[in-house]
């Protein structure tokens, strides 16, 4: 029970972080909760309409103003969210990799390259990526689908999902979008961000981004890596029961707008205008009316330990700025939760999201990827040292004259 | 519930009702708390025709109105008009118990048992016996594991030919082809089991037990151990045997260590509830199965199996547990695991009684001294703790000549916990070991934990001085101690300074006024002007005990003058002037103290 | 891994005491505002539930924070404290550790007390910590000081823990709403005998001398940047001058920075806690900064060690360190029990 008035006081509490579509159920809620106390008699006797009995035919009709939880649940274009697709050969020739993305608005090179998770697509960043950049026109977006997911087909192995080849994949991808700029003496800048599987794929790309970067291009800079809702010893604690997880999700629905709003309704996605766009590249005609899942996560199996060994370790060698993004509750391991202690990374915990914080939350993620941006991105740290060190320089140059402070008491060395 | 409820009475109600069906959540949640007013001012008619049809409308919901829907309307059956129409409450029950949300299906089961234990046995047949059918039969897995709580309760209530066909319905769920009805099906058979009856266990529930204990999901099989002593329980231990042993042996070296978990966990109850004390059974079945769980390859399964060790040796003669059990045990003094060595410190000294004096010593001092000397405190502290047990068998003078190297060592343990329960046991080592060797071995030991780094350690050295005054004697406390004491109140240290009065305040329980007056006041006196207020509290608050000591020690007419004239002519001046200090708190103990002496 | 380890050795406690003036009564905190016995007798009596850990009735939470408004609206951004007192880092509701502590440290008030934020979140016992911490605060105040950390505030309380187990614990957040407005008024650094400068954080780029601290609006929530957020996040760090901070919040600084306030400020240290260190405590920049965190095991999974900085009259300092207070029962939680849960990838 606790759960749950939590949920409905933090809801109260935090109209801050509501979404623009409640806003105006919130208005209504602050009205409403003007009205008189239920057991205040004082009350009743303010009110002379009530009529002294209680209207039967009336009362049991179902509730009009409430408004209906089963939303149209059609599908929407990922072109509503992207400015552009297309088809790339990245790691075999004949490959047909879907990537969508929006470019950035100046001749800018510096891009946002989001990777999705196991069974999931491109398009589950479509809400996120485009109010990123709304906010930041002159940072590029994009997204990909991850060989055996989405649109993207002939891969030679739809099966290899080895987190080496993922990193390959990603890598090339990355490439990919650079190749199609003009070329000039900015390298650019990335940041990498990857929800769940894909926070393992963009950590491992991150590390080993010399060796895995073969364009003749040069290698842009890492300037940050996000990683979405995973954390090494909670994934593995599940994985032995990610089995019994896949089993409870239905083979087929009826239609694409079945599956979205099953997704809806199981709260896998708690955000239907998200799941409109994300939802569709995950199912498939099965070819008897019915629609299966794109990706089958079953046969993936023997990769599912190797993703998430030495995460935590991998993501705090990161050197880059490094931001973790939870949803609901921090379950941090034991390396992570030392490192946050140590102010290693950038912590967020977003409280009522699910799994798919950037379907769910698409505006407090965006907010975060900026606000990210704003400190990590190239220069960022230059100019604040430059801006402090100026503040402070009449301060250090005295100290380093007096040549330090002797202690009054014998402090013992650690 | 009568008609005649004033307009201003309703008025609320009607309010609740539209809350009912508001938007706002929270309005929603707050009336449904408060369904049961509603309907009673409905009436139980109205209840039945209106308002529960409107509830089963709720079904899009949120969740968490759900669940509180669904608890409310177990205690509903007295506001539908009693038991003989509970039957309306099923419906929506029967819908909830079939969502996703796992805390509303559980809410839902637990109304829907509530219902039926209400029900007659005419409307649970005609009733709930449909539920239980169309849930079990329903497609989806939710239903089929919420029905799998619901059959003890109506067991009880049905006609033998509706238990058949209950039975026939279990073994649906038992053999279903979801890992988590089969799991919800085990988890709940352990409790219908005593509900069957004894002829037809083996005939058909012998075969579900012995299908799940072969499930391919480890998850299941864990939770056949349970049913299995279940089913002992109800045929007995030598019927169970015939039929269940074989299965028993193979759960006992299971390939998942989840299962051999769950045995090591309940092995004592396994033993006693299969073997029923038979030796044979014992010797053979149990004794090499608890032999190989001890030395399992997971550190979780030694852990639990070692804190079965004493209460199943009990079980065999001590001459099995020396040949069998004991080199599995001595292999685990030195277990790689932390864990399973503090666990087997914690149970280890509960093998004293049943091995007796001998070969206590001959057995269990060698690995007790080796355990004092872990490197991980726990196992140390655990092994200490535990030492009364092996006292009362072998006696405290072979177990303080055995140990006292070890003690002398774990004194200066670098783990606080062990130096403190150390200093709980000197008083009685001192009082078996005599004045003089404290005062040779024990005593430089002692001194120093009043000046130990740690509080906890200094508190219990000075409130320990009690008990061995109480040993040695006043003369002894005296000459001995006082000195020791009044050295440690020049300590620089303000809260070294603080333990010396501690110390002096506890003697003064235990020495004679004389001593009080000629040693101890003035000891304290001396603090007085200390820099610190808290010393300055200390001694305001140290000098209420000592005066009120004093006066109950002062017997005779002699005692009772030199104790009023130290208080008037010392103690209360030195309280009137620290209750003008400077500090508020010193102002505040010297007041109080004044007024306890009056 | 040391139980306890004093870090003076025991000739120290062979030299003979230092010599002391009684200090001017004006540096005396003035009479606080508990004056009847009623009240005295109040917060002895809610002092033994807290430290049986049995939480205070909603209306005596409401008391207790107003009492402790009145007091802490009356002390410094930078509170002055004098010595002998014990320095303690991190609590976060660890309260059974909290209770270690005083085992290892003394009870106060006989153990003066000063303690540098972070006392909810993460644990358990957030409520009972908090509670009990400004329980003595009342009671006690010249005997213990209690700063603000970057978790006491708001924001951070909603994700991390205090706010719901407020919730949970009273069934509305009518508590937490009481402590985080009482939040506000902790003071945000303290200064030991004009030589030890103590704060949870750090340094900020925007602050140069003790009076800039002083001249702070401190009765807010703890904003998201400035110089009233840096002193709550910063962190030091081996690069020299300023840096930005990976926490997303203030700043990280080097030794110049460190040794250069301490020098314009005639400080011999800086002590802050705000970051996990495995012994409990951590010297850095050359012994300009220390870092004090007294939250062993942290987050019951972390293997840390705690520790506590006893300055003693002549301003010697001691570290005490100290690991987990034994849970009742059983000996120790192994690294996993066959329990399920799910997730999705």
């Amino acid at each position: 029970m606790s759960d749950l008035e939590r949920n409905l006081m933090k809801s109260k509490i935090s109209e801050s972080s509501t979404s623009s579509m409640s806003s105006s159920i919130t208005e209504e809620d602050e009205a409403s909760s003007n009205e008189p106390e239920i057991e205040s008699t004082k009350t009743i006797k303010g009110i002379p309409k009530f009529s002294g009995e209680i209207n039967l035919g009336q009362e049991f009709k179902p509730p009009r103003n409430r408004p209906p939880k089963l939303r149209a649940y059609t599908p929407s274009k990922w072109s509503e969210y992207w400015s552009s697709e297309t088809i790339a050969a990245l790691s075999t020739p004949e490959s047909k990799f879907k990537i969508y993305y929006t470019p950035p608005l100046t001749n800018s090179k510096a891009w946002f390259l989001f990777h999705h998770g196991a069974g999931s697509s491109a398009l589950t960043f479509s809400a996120s990526a485009k109010l990123l950049h709304d906010a930041l026109p002159h940072v590029g977006v994009a997204a990909f689908d991850a060989r055996g997911h989405g649109d993207t087909s002939d891969t030679g192995d739809d099966a290899d999902l080895s987190l080496d080849t993922l990193a390959r994949d990603f890598v090339h991808a990355v490439a990919h979008i650079f190749q199609s700029q003009e070329e000039s003496d900015d390298c650019g800048e990335v940041v990498f961000v990857g929800h769940s599987l894909g926070g393992a794929v963009v950590t491992e790309s991150a590390l080993r981004f010399a060796e895995l970067w073969l364009s003749l291009r040069k290698r842009p800079v890492i300037s940050g890596v996000v990683v979405v809702d995973v954390v090494e010893g909670s994934a593995l604690e599940g994985l032995a029961h990610m089995r019994t997880y896949l089993g409870t999700r239905p083979p087929l629905f009826r239609s694409v707008s079945d599956g979205i709003k099953w997704h809806v309704q199981t709260h896998t996605v708690r955000n239907a205008e998200s799941a409109r766009v994300s939802v569709p590249p995950l199912l498939r005609d099965t070819g008897n009316g019915k629609v299966g899942w794109r990706t089958e996560l079953g046969a993936t199996e023997r990769y599912w330990a190797t993703w998430f060994q030495d995460l935590s370790t991998k993501f705090l060698r990161v050197r880059a700025g490094r931001m973790l993004v939870l949803a609901g509750t921090d379950r941090l391991d034991k390396p992570l939760t030392i490192g946050q202690m140590q102010g290693k990374y950038q912590l967020e915990v977003l409280p009522e999201v699910g799994h798919f914080v950037q379907e769910d939350a698409p505006m407090r993620f965006a907010g975060l990827l900026e606000g990210f941006w704003g400190r990590n991105r190239r220069g960022a740290a230059l100019e604040v040292q430059r801006a402090l060190n100026a503040h402070g320089q009449g301060a250090t140059a005295s100290a380093v004259a007096a040549g330090g402070v002797p202690m009054a008491a014998s402090m013992p060395k650690q | 519930m009568e008609p005649s409820i004033a307009a201003e009475e309703l008025y609320p109600i009607a309010v609740l009702i539209d809350e009912l069906k508001h938007e706002d959540v929270t309005l929603r949640l707050n009336a449904i708390r408060r369904l049961s007013t509603i309907a009673l001012a409905l009436g139980s008619e109205r209840t039945r025709t209106e308002l529960i049809p409107f509830l089963e409308d709720s079904l899009d919901d949120e969740d968490e109105v759900l669940t509180v829907l669904a608890e409310e309307l177990g205690k509903f059956v007295p506001y539908v008009g009693g038991s003989e129409y509970a039957n309306v409450l099923l419906i929506p029950l029967e819908t909830f118990a079939g969502v996703e949300e796992p805390f509303v299906r559980e809410k839902a089961v637990e109304s829907l048992d509530k219902v039926c234990v209400e029900m007659s046995r005419e409307q649970v047949e005609e009733h709930f016996m449909p539920l239980i059918k169309r849930l079990t039969s329903a497609e989806w897995f939710t239903n089929k594991v919420s029905v799998t709580a619901l059959f003890p309760t109506v067991y009880e209530k049905v006609s033998d030919e509706s238990k058949a066909s209950l039975r026939q319905l279990y073994s649906q769920l038992v053999y279903d082809d979801a890992p988590m009805v089969r799991r919800a099906a085990a988890t709940h058979l352990t409790l219908l089991i005593p509900h069957i009856e004894r002829e037809l266990i083996v005939s058909e529930i012998v075969p579900w037990f012995m299908f799940l204990a072969q499930d391919d999901q480890d998850s299941v099989r864990l939770l056949t151990i349970d049913i299995l002593i279940a089913i002992a329980e109800s045929l007995g231990a030598e019927r169970a045997r015939e039929q269940l042993f074989d299965q028993l042996k193979k759960l006992f070296a299971d390939k998942s260590w989840r299962v051999r978990y769950m045995v090591a966990d309940r092995f004592e109850a396994l033993a006693v509830a299969v073997s029923a004390g038979d030796e044979v059974v014992l010797k053979e079945g149990f004794v090499p199965a608890m032999v190989k769980l001890l030395k399992d390859s997971e550190a979780e399964v030694r852990t639990v199996i070692a804190k079965q060790v004493p209460g199943f040796c009990q079980l065999v003669d001590a001459e099995t547990v020396i040949q069998e059990i004991m080199p599995g045990i001595e292999e685990l003094v030195d277990d790689q695991s932390q864990h399973v060595r503090a666990a087997l410190a914690t149970k280890i000294s509960g093998l004293a009684p049943i091995l007796g004096k001998e070969d206590t010593i001959k057995y269990l001092l060698p690995m007790f001294l080796q355990m004092l000397k872990d490197e991980f405190p726990e196992v140390r502290l655990n092994i200490i703790c535990k030492l009364e047990q092996v006292n009362k068998v072998i006696g405290i003078d072979l177990l303080s000549q055995s140990l006292l190297p070890a003690i002398t060592q774990l004194a200066q343990d670098k783990q606080w916990r062990v130096r403190l329960a150390i200093i709980e046991y000197i008083p009685l080592l001192a009082s078996q070991l005599g004045v003089e060797f404290f005062d040779t071995q024990l005593r430089d030991l002692y001194m120093a934990w009043l000046r130990d780094s740690v509080y906890s350690i200094r508190e219990a050295a000075s409130e320990n001085l009690r008990n061995l005054t109480k040993v040695f004697g006043v003369e002894w406390a005296q000459s001995t101690i006082m000195p020791k004491v009044i050295e440690a109140g020049e300590n620089p240290n303000y809260l070294y300074r603080m333990t010396s009065i501690a110390a002096a305040t506890t003697l003064a329980g235990e020495v004679t006024v004389d001593v009080i007056k000629n040693s101890i006041v003035p000891f304290l006196d001396g603090m007085v002007g200390d820099p610190i207020p808290n010393i300055r509290f200390t001694v305001a608050r140290s000098y209420e005990s000592v005066s009120l000591l004093a006066r109950a020690k002062a017997a005779a007419e002699e005692e009772r003058s030199a104790a009023e004239s130290m208080i008037s002519d010392i103690i209360l001046p030195s309280l009137e002037k620290l209750k003008t200090d400077e500090d508020v708190d010193v102002r505040f103990y010297a007041d109080k103290s004044l007024k306890a002496i009056g | 891994m040391d139980a306890d380890v004093t870090m003076t050795d025991a000739g120290l406690s062979t030299l003979s005491p230092v010599s002391h003036t009684l200090s001017p009564p004006s540096g005396e905190i003035k009479a606080s505002p508990v004056t009847d016995s009623q009240s005295y007798d109040d917060l002895d009596r809610w002092i033994e539930m807290l430290m049986d850990c049995k939480q205070l009735s909603e209306n005596d939470v409401k008391k207790l924070c107003d009492k402790a408004r009145e007091i802490l609206s009356e002390e410094s951004n930078v509170q002055n404290v004098k010595c002998p007192v014990t320095v303690c880092g991190d609590i976060h509701g660890q309260f059974h550790d909290l209770m270690e502590l005083f085992k290892i440290g003394g009870p106060n008030p006989d153990t003066n007390y000063l303690f540098m934020g972070d006392y909810v979140d993460r644990g358990y016992y957030s409520v009972e910590t908090v509670t009990l911490l400004v329980a003595m605060k009342i009671r006690h105040p010249n005997r213990l000081t209690i700063l603000r950390g970057n978790h006491e505030s708001r924001q951070i309380t909603q994700v991390y823990g205090f706010y719901d187990e407020c919730l949970r614990k009273y069934g509305n957040p009518n508590v937490w709403k009481y402590f985080t407005d009482l939040f506000d008024y902790l003071p945000l650094t303290a200064l030991i005998e004009n030589t030890i400068f103590c704060l949870h954080g750090g340094l900020s780029p925007s602050i140069d001398s003790l009076d800039n601290i002083r001249a702070l609006d401190r009765i807010q929530e703890v904003p998201h940047e400035g110089p009233m957020c840096d002193l709550l996040w910063s962190d030091p760090d081996d690069r020299c001058g300023w840096g930005i901070s990976p926490r997303g919040a203030g700043y990280t600084f080097g030794q110049d920075i460190s040794e250069a306030f301490n020098h314009k400020n005639g400080l011999n240290l800086v002590a802050r806690a705000h970051q996990l260190v495995m012994e409990g405590y951590n010297w850095s920049q050359d012994q300009q900064v220390v870092t004090i965190f007294s939250a062993p095991n942290y987050c019951y999974r972390c293997g840390n060690q705690a520790a506590i900085m006893e300055i003693d009259e002549d301003l010697k300092y001691t570290f005490l360190q100290f690991d987990p207070c034994p849970r009742a029962g059983e000996p120790s939680v192994s690294r996993r029990t066959p329990d399920y849960f799910l997730v999705s990838f």
